[in-house]
C-alpha cells in the first residue's frame, strides 16, 4: 500500500547560510501517512525563520488531517518569521482539495517551481 | 497566480470524502464503532447525460448529523485558520447530493456526485 514520504533540500548561500529550504511531500497524506511525516514536516519547516517550498506535486491524496499538518507547520513558521509557499504543479485534486477548504487565501499556491522560489524568497 | 490545473475527477473527490467520513467516524465513534461494523453500499446511477455515483455510509454509533454541524466562514489569516471541520467543508463543498437520516439504531449518511458522460 502506498504510504507517505518527505524529502528536503536546502539551497545555500556563499557562506553555508541556508537562503531556501525545499520539502517535498509525496504519497497519500491520510491518517496513516500524516502520522508518517508529521514530526519530521514540524522539524524541518517550523523550528528555523526559512523561505520554505512545500511541494506537493507528488501528493496523491490530500486528506484534511493532512492540511491540518500543513496549518499548523505554516503558522509556526509564520510566528518564527519565515514564510511558507506551497507548490502544486499539476495537480487537481489537491488544488482543488486547498482552495475548497480556503487554504490557497492564507498560504501562497503556484504551479510553476520557480515562481515557487521567487515568491518565498519575496 | 494560482495553478491552473485540470479539474479533479469525481472519483478522487469520492474517495476523498468516504476517507473524511470514516476518519471522523473512528475518532467520534468509540467504541460503538469496533462492536458495530461500518456497511458501506456504492451505486452507480444513469440519469441520461449524466451519470451518479451514491454512496451509502451506515453506522450504529449515537445518533449525530454531521451535515447539521454549521462552521464559520473561511479563515482569512493563518491565525484564524482552525484545525476542526475541514473534513466535513470537503463533503459539503465536493459533493452533489448528501442526506442524513437516523434508521432505527443506526445514522444512515448519503453521499452522491454526478459525473458528465462522454459523446
Amino acid at each position: 500500500m502506498e504510504t507517505a514520504s518527505i524529502r528536503s533540500d536546502d539551497v545555500l548561500e556563499a557562506d553555508g547560510a541556508i537562503r531556501l529550504r525545499k520539502v517535498v511531500l509525496s504519497g497519500r497524506l491520510d491518517m496513516l501517512g500524516v502520522e508518517e511525516i508529521a514530526l519530521k514536516l514540524t522539524s524541518l519547516t517550523a523550528i528555523k525563520p526559512l523561505p520554505v517550498i512545500l511541494d506537493l506535486r507528488e501528493v496523491s491524496f490530500l486528506a484534511s488531517i493532512g492540511i491540518r499538518s500543513i496549518i499548523s507547520s505554516a503558522r509556526a513558521l509564520d510566528q518564527k518569521g519565515g514564510r511558507m509557499v506551497i507548490l502544486l504543479g499539476e495537480n487537481a485534486l489537491v488544488k482543488a482539495t486547498l482552495e475548497s477548504t480556503g487554504i490557497d487565501d492564507i498560504i501562497p499556491m503556484v504551479s510553476d517551481p520557480e515562481q515557487a522560489e521567487r515568491d518565498a524568497l519575496a | 497566480m494560482r495553478p491552473p490545473g485540470r479539474a479533479p475527477g469525481p472519483t478522487g473527490k469520492l474517495e476523498l470524502c468516504l476517507n473524511e467520513v470514516l476518519a471522523n467516524l473512528l475518532e467520534q465513534g468509540g467504541a460503538a464503532e469496533s462492536d458495530h461494523p461500518v456497511e458501506l453500499t456504492l451505486e452507480l446511477v444513469d440519469s441520461g447525460d449524466r451519470g451518479l455515483a451514491r454512496l451509502t455510509i451506515r453506522d450504529a454509533g449515537p445518533a449525530f448529523d454531521p451535515l447539521s454541524v454549521s462552521r464559520g466562514p473561511l479563515p482569512r489569516t493563518l491565525g484564524e485558520a482552525e484545525p476542526g471541520g475541514l473534513g466535513l467543508l470537503l463533503v459539503m463543498q465536493f459533493m452533489d447530493e448528501r442526506s442524513y437520516a437516523r434508521e432505527g439504531e443506526r445514522n444512515v449518511l448519503k453521499l452522491g456526485i454526478h459525473w458528465p458522460k462522454g459523446p
